[in-house]
């Protein structure tokens, strides 16, 4: 038992060394066209409605409950439902698809860290005379960047598991492997797409959490572990 | 300079929170809004860098009406230090005291050697603390930046609401002393909300005194002690709310109940160490409740040196100078006119300790009736007070 599936994780290594070529392409377009794609505009998308949301009731929820709504949706059912509604088969449904899942992480966070500073705060700023755009990008955005970061991370990291199910409606990506591997009974090819796919997630996990320290103020840091 | 007029504020819900409010402040002066909580002193303030709008009546900065000013310059001009401080804490001490003149638009270098001279003018070293976060600070250090940034821009107008209010009793009374010097040397404007009588005592030029809404009682911190204007701002300055004729009181309404006591058969370390922990010179000496005599810390040191245990009733003086509690005031004050006495015992009928009065209680007394016209009345308490003929 044991044995056999270390002899199918040699399976695995020896395809991905012999079809090196074929699986960097689907690595690459995993990671460039199904996750930096739809989550990069996500975050273009999402940052400016979770900012409107502070300011607005009534858009707060508004997009917070379709973004509830979406998220709900089974993924593959989601993915699928592009193809009947003009986008076809392939890349194109799934990069849509992910791009409305990443849309919720990301816009319920910036909402959530704008709202969370100490209104102290905000009214000493506005005391002193800043305009909103001012209170905006001099208090609130630098206050709530790790929150907005932790935010990016977690859509980043869904995008990863859920466009292995690109291939199910003729996209690309390490789904691909999973779903032939399937067809073809063939257990090591289903490695070939899962294993690195999971390892993506777990660094890419690591590395944003990195970047997260990164982009978070020192001074803001000392504050957060002081009030810890 | 600044002046409301007929300011009325009601907030949605129907609550008033300021009603038909009259008030002018003159240039340099230090004035104190103090009162109760929901009296509406900080809606006042507040009202002054349109935070919050008046409902009617219009505010003037130097005779023009503040609605007619851009509302961001406007803050520009005018300090503000509020309780919770409220320093950006992404931001260094530097970039916290510089944010008003950066907002400004004052170049580098002059920001930067006015940050300089304010940390200097409050004794922080810039090299040690401009580079330091808010996180690196005590709340006191932090409440000083919080006021220093208030007067980077060399603002007219300061308003302050309740800044001490959050820090420690040691702390708060540093800072209190420290903007009173600063005020000595800079001469600002400023508006301070408070709920601390002392606090308005020891800072205001005037106090104005509010409730509900309305100005109860506008004046200068000796005429607020003097003639306060009612029971409420008597007893808020807490003295009592209807002063009582010197003649009318008898000691046990002036000592102290809580007499620091020891028992007969207890040692001199003992007794020493108890002066010390309750900062007092002498102890009454009592066995089951009834007064046996005094020891004073000069009785004690002569022996404290031997070698041997020695207990309190073999040093104690035995006759302690005693009243009964209902003798007068003037009987206890002639007793403690002559100076040598530093207390009197006050027992009931079975010689049981019932309480202590010093001088220290007697000054209570004069502090309750100043100002009414007892002179007369308060002569021998005086002569006590003094400690001597």
């Amino acid at each position: 038992m044991k044995l056999g599936m270390v002899r199918t994780f040699i399976r695995m290594l020896e395809y991905i060394i012999s079809n090196g070529s074929g699986f960097a392409a689907s690595f690459q377009e995993h990671i460039l066209i199904l996750v930096i794609l739809p989550v990069s505009w996500a975050i273009l998308v999402a940052v400016p409605l979770g900012i409107l949301a502070t300011r607005y009731h009534s858009l707060e929820r508004l997009v917070m409950g379709v973004g509830s709504v979406i998220q709900t949706i089974p993924s593959l059912a989601l993915l699928a439902l592009f193809i009947p509604l003009g986008l076809g088969i392939g890349n194109k449904p799934a990069v849509v698809a992910l791009f409305l899942y990443s849309l919720l992480p990301i816009m319920r966070n910036t909402y959530t860290g704008i709202k969370g500073i100490s209104p102290d705060l905000k009214e000493a700023a506005n005391g002193m005379g800043m305009t909103p755009l001012q209170l905006l990008f001099k208090v609130e955005l630098p206050l709530a960047i790790p929150v907005i970061m932790a935010g990016v991370r977690t859509a980043t990291v869904i995008a990863i598991g859920t466009a292995t199910l690109a291939a199910m409606v003729g996209g690309g990506g390490l789904g691909r492997y999973i779903v032939r591997g399937l067809n073809q009974m063939r257990d090591y090819l289903v490695l070939v797409g899962a294993v690195p796919a999971a390892t993506l997630a777990l660094a890419v996990d690591f590395l944003l959490s990195q970047v997260e320290r990164w982009v978070t103020p020192a001074g803001l840091r000392l504050y957060n572990e002081r009030e810890s | 300079m600044i002046k409301f007029d007929q300011i009325t504020k009601i907030y949605r819900g129907g609550t008033v929170a300021v009603k038909k409010l009259n008030l002018e402040v003159k240039a340099g002066q230090l004035i104190v809004l103090v009162g109760p909580s929901g009296c509406g002193k900080t809606t006042t303030l507040k009202m002054v860098n349109r935070l919050i709008e008046p409902s009617s009546g219009n505010i003037y900065i130097h005779n023009q009406r503040i609605q007619s000013f851009d509302v961001v310059e406007l803050r520009r001009n005018i300090g503000y230090v509020i309780q919770t401080i409220g320093l950006l804490p992404h931001l260094t001490v530097a970039a916290n005291i510089a944010l008003v003149p950066q907002l400004k638009g004052w170049s580098r270098k002059k920001s930067q050697a006015r940050v300089d001279e304010l940390l200097t003018m409050v004794g922080l070293d810039p090299a040690v603390y401009a580079g330091r976060y808010p996180a690196q600070l005590s709340g006191g250090q932090q409440q000083r930046i919080g006021v220093l940034r208030a007067l980077a821009a060399d603002p007219e107008l300061i308003l302050m609401d309740e800044p001490f209010g959050a820090l420690d009793p040691i702390t708060r009374e540093q800072l209190q002393l420290e903007l009173k010097r600063l005020q000595e040397q800079l001469k600002k404007t400023i508006i301070f909300v408070t709920h601390d009588m002392g606090e308005a005592m020891l800072l205001a030029d005037r106090i104005v005194i509010m409730k509900e809404g309305v100005v109860i009682q506008d004046a200068t911190p000796e005429e607020i002690v003097r003639y306060p204007a009612n029971d409420f701002v008597a007893s808020f300055i807490g003295r009592g709310a209807r002063p009582q004729s010197v003649d009318e009181l008898n000691v046990s309404d002036v000592m102290n109940t809580n007499p620091v006591t020891i028992g007969t058969d207890r040692g001199l370390g003992e007794a020493l160490l108890r002066m010390q922990q309750r900062r007092v010179d002498s102890l009454l000496v009592v066995k089951e409740g009834v007064l046996q005599g005094i020891v004073r810390a000069r009785d004690l040191y002569p022996y404290l040196m031997r070698d041997e245990m020695i207990s309190v009733a073999e040093v104690m003086t035995l006759a302690p100078v005693i009243v009964q509690e209902e003798a007068t005031l003037s009987l206890v004050a002639e007793k403690l006119a002559d100076g040598r006495i530093n207390l009197v015992a006050v027992v009931d009928g079975n010689n049981r300790l019932q309480g202590v009065v010093t001088r220290a209680s007697l000054v209570g007394v004069l502090v309750n009736s100043y100002g009414n016209g007892q002179a007369g009345e308060k002569h021998s308490l005086l002569q006590a007070v003094g400690g001597g003929k």
